[in-house]
């Protein structure tokens, strides 16, 4: 568990953050997000002491950050930046294994270990162990810089804006991956972004930070029916709502998965998929090469549950 | 291209020894250089003020020319190889401290900020991080350091270190081309093949730890040798210097061999155009050479106080400086040989034809139309053209400071008319030039003799008493020819020492 006891952090005569108060539960996917300059990255770096506070206290397991060894604290979280940051002179094994080998794990180990991870994200080992940075696709970098977070098998892993250079296919697939890697391992892990629909998408509890300060905690549902601040409003775009999304849609339980089929209509935003269900009750189409079935009383239905925002 | 061939087969052994030391002085200071920049450079990256200082201090070091360096040192650390590495290493502290420097403080921050932030240690991060993305740096920056070392060595000969600089400065001296293209050709193949080597071993990371490892047998080799040197029983050392020319050489040659007939155990080291007068001198009074050829005159004239007038016999001149030299300096100066040999002053035929100059006092009538190259030594000596002004009411339109063999090529290319020379040099005939006559009898006559310490002189008594053999010997004409033999005709001056002494039955074989 983490906990954020009065923080509050000043640059000379700048308040950078103010009275922040903040408690992550352990197994969360906890978002932080907020504009540029919020505070947001700060709060993090504070998590592997990158920063201290110059007030109050950070609280990991029950003890003060600033009581840890910065080296123990550091090896056993881990961290995902905001390009992968590979050691370009080194090859995939050894980046993923490079706080093991700090760690003063063997040889076999490591070796083993890297196996397993690179395993878990659809890379054969045998063919990507031993090839430079250099030599892999933007894509498969970042799922190194991922795996490479969990390598020591940490109880809390920070992500840094990590995603934010990706373009947008890409960015969902390595959402997508977090969040099966999460369910798998249930590291917590908190997560700073500055993209709202990233932090819909991640979050369970997601915190909207705003000039050092933060303007509400709760889930993504939370935010969106009752958004505590005009800034929250106006941050998440509500006139545009959220259920607009056709990754939100399907990510609800509104829609039927069907067996994938060439044939279905190709069905690109949600405006294209309401004006269909205007002319038929029963819609059979395919997203993102997934097949989907829906109904107009079932879209009624979500459209009720999601849309009650004023 | 014949003769250079013919200088090449001849001269193999001592042209390798050349080229072994000359490896070996850039080695050592290189490797001596890369121990205190890359550690220094290491250190300082992160304490960035002080970083930029050492940029600044290496850069100023570099600035220094290499001769000024290797002289400011020599009362420092002496003469020879020391000195030697010592300026070159602070050479190529520069490139390797900035290459380093720049290759880990242009690291890519986010890298730095990601191994922070898994909790890699310092050690950690240099070895797997930062050391190996500035590698690249660090070798091109050892690659500059190595062609500057190879380059700038070859002035180390100027300071007594040997390598591949003797065959440059001996063909400056002896007007030798041959020896020129020997040692820069040399010493830019050199330098072309160890950068080529070095570009190739940085090229993986499996040729580094071979080159390393190759690095560190040449070391243990040196080391090994340098043990096995300091173990093995020594018999008497003896170290023999001269100043620059051919004349000096033949002689100190004719010492050694003198010496090691009457002691075959003497180890006798020869420094050859070791350096110029007071250089070699204060080389004697600290005991870094243990004798060396010089004239009477040129001890009366610079070495003591002595502020008296020069005589003019010979004889009475050398009775002066050897007692005045046991006296201010405990020196012992043993008997001297036959010839005399002073300066004198020589113009073209041209020149001596067209304004009827053939005496020294004629040319006051022309002072207007001399351009005159001197020796540096000649134009600042109250024996050279200082007092020469004065006796002869001279004052030269243009006075050029050359080394001595530079001027005679002055001569021959019509850029002067006029030069200073010794009467044994044989390039008055070579040039076909005109000796003026000293009319007013200013040059005093200087005979040559060999000059040592009175302690070596007293615990050495067979090795003055060897080299009084000379004494008397050796006539103008003896030695002009042995000079000829020497500069002009290339032989080797061993060689004519050796074959005069057997002639002269002054040696058995």
């Amino acid at each position: 568990m983490i906990t954020y006891k009065n923080i509050g952090m000043k640059y000379g005569p700048n308040t950078i953050l103010h009275d922040v108060n903040l408690k992550i539960d352990d197994g969360e996917l906890f978002v932080l997000v907020g504009p540029s300059g919020s505070g947001k990255t700060t709060l993090l770096r504070m998590l592997n002491k990158l920063t201290v506070p110059t007030d109050g206290d950070v609280y990991f397991e029950d003890r003060k950050i600033k009581e840890y060894d910065v080296q123990k604290l550091r090896l056993d979280m881990g961290y995902v930046l905001q390009d992968s940051s590979l050691f370009p002179n080194l090859n995939v094994e050894d980046n993923i294994a490079i706080q093991l080998e700090q760690k003063g794990v063997s040889k076999a180990k490591r070796h083993k270990r890297a196996a397993e991870l690179l395993e878990s994200v659809e890379l054969d080992p045998k063919k990507y162990a031993k090839r430079m940075p250099a030599e892999l696709s933007g894509g498969q970098q970042q799922r190194i810089a991922i795996i490479r977070a969990l390598a020591t098998e940490p109880s809390l892993i920070l992500m840094d804006e990590s995603f934010s250079a990706l373009d947008p296919v890409l960015r969902k697939k390595s959402q997508d991956l977090v969040l099966k890697l999460h369910k798998q391992y249930k590291t917590t892990i908190v997560f700073v972004t500055h993209d709202m629909q990233e932090a819909l998408r991640m979050g369970q509890r997601i915190a909207v930070l705003n000039k050092g300060e933060i303007q509400q905690v709760g889930t993504p549902h939370d935010i969106m029916q009752h958004p505590a601040t005009d800034f929250v409003r106006q941050f998440f775009d509500i006139k545009t709502p959220h259920w607009w999304d056709m990754d939100f849609l399907v990510a609800s339980n509104a829609l039927k998965k069907i067996d994938f089929n060439e044939q279905l209509p190709v069905i690109d935003n949600f405006k294209e998929l309401m004006k269909l269900l205007t002319q038929q009750t029963q819609l059979d189409f395919q997203y993102q090469k997934a097949g989907y079935s829906m109904t107009s009383q079932k879209l009624l239905a979500y459209l009720s549950e999601e849309g009650g925002v004023h | 291209m014949k003769v250079l061939m013919q200088t090449i087969v001849e001269q193999r052994g001592e042209i390798l020894k050349s080229l072994l030391q000359h490896i070996q002085i850039s080695f050592i200071s290189l490797l001596i250089a890369m121990l205190i920049a890359i550690p220094l450079a290491i250190w300082l990256r992160n304490h960035r003020r002080f970083g930029e200082i050492g940029l600044q201090i290496a850069g100023i070091i570099q600035t220094i020319p290499s001769l000024a360096l290797l002289g400011l040192l020599i009362p420092l650390v002496g003469i020879g190889t020391v000195p030697a590495v010592v300026a070159l290493t602070m050479y190529a502290i520069m490139p390797l401290y900035q290459n380093t420097y720049s290759g880990l403080t242009n690291i890519d921050p986010n890298l730095e900020e990601a191994a922070v932030a898994f909790g890699l240690s310092k050690w950690k991060r240099l070895q797997r991080l930062e050391f190996p993305l500035a590698l690249p740096m660090i070798i091109s920056g050892i690659r500059i350091a190595l062609v500057m070392i190879i380059g700038t060595a070859t002035l180390a000969a100027f300071i007594g270190a040997g390598g591949l600089g003797d065959y440059i400065m001996l063909g400056i001296q002896q007007n030798n081309n041959y020896y020129l293209v020997i040692g820069g050709v040399l010493s830019a193949l050199l330098a072309f093949i160890f950068s080529g080597l070095l570009k190739y071993m940085g090229s993986s990371k499996k040729r580094i730890y071979g080159g390393g490892i190759v690095v560190l047998l040449f070391l243990l080799g040196i080391g090994g040798n340098q043990v096995y040197q300091a173990v093995k029983p020594q018999p008497v050392n003896i170290t023999i210097a001269g100043k620059l020319g051919s004349e000096p050489e033949i002689l100190m040659n004719m010492y050694k061999d003198l010496i090691q007939q009457d002691q075959p155990n003497a180890h006798v080291t020869l420094k050859p155009n070791f350096g110029g007068t007071t250089f070699l001198f204060k080389a004697l009074k600290k005991n870094q050479v243990d004798i060396y050829p010089e004239f009477t005159g040129t001890v009366l004239e610079s070495l003591v106080d002595y502020d008296k007038k020069t005589p003019k016999d010979p004889k009475k001149i050398y009775h002066i400086a050897k007692t005045t030299l046991a006296k201010q300096e405990k020196m012992t100066f043993l008997e001297p040989m036959e010839y005399e040999n002073g300066y004198d002053l020589a113009v073209t035929q041209e020149f001596s034809k067209k304004y009827h100059v053939t005496k020294l006092s004629d040319l006051e009538r022309v002072n207007d139309k001399v351009k005159a190259a001197f020796d540096p030594d000649f134009s600042n000596q109250q024996d050279g053209y200082l007092g020469l002004k004065k006796k002869y009411n001279l004052n030269f339109s243009e006075v050029n400071r050359m080394e001595p063999s530079l001027r005679y090529k002055a001569i021959a290319n019509k850029r002067v008319n006029l030069v200073d020379g010794y009467t044994t040099d044989p390039q008055v005939q070579e040039y076909n030039l005109v000796v003026l006559k000293d009319d007013k009898h200013f040059f005093p006559p200087y005979q040559g003799a060999p000059l040592m310490n009175s302690d070596f002189a007293e615990k050495n008594p067979q090795v003055v008493k060897s080299l009084n053999r000379l004494k008397g010997k050796i006539s103008v004409e003896d030695m002009q020819k042995m000079n000829y033999q020497v500069s002009v005709k290339n032989k080797k001056a061993s060689v004519v020492a050796h074959d005069y002494l057997v002639k002269h039955n002054l040696l058995d074989k």
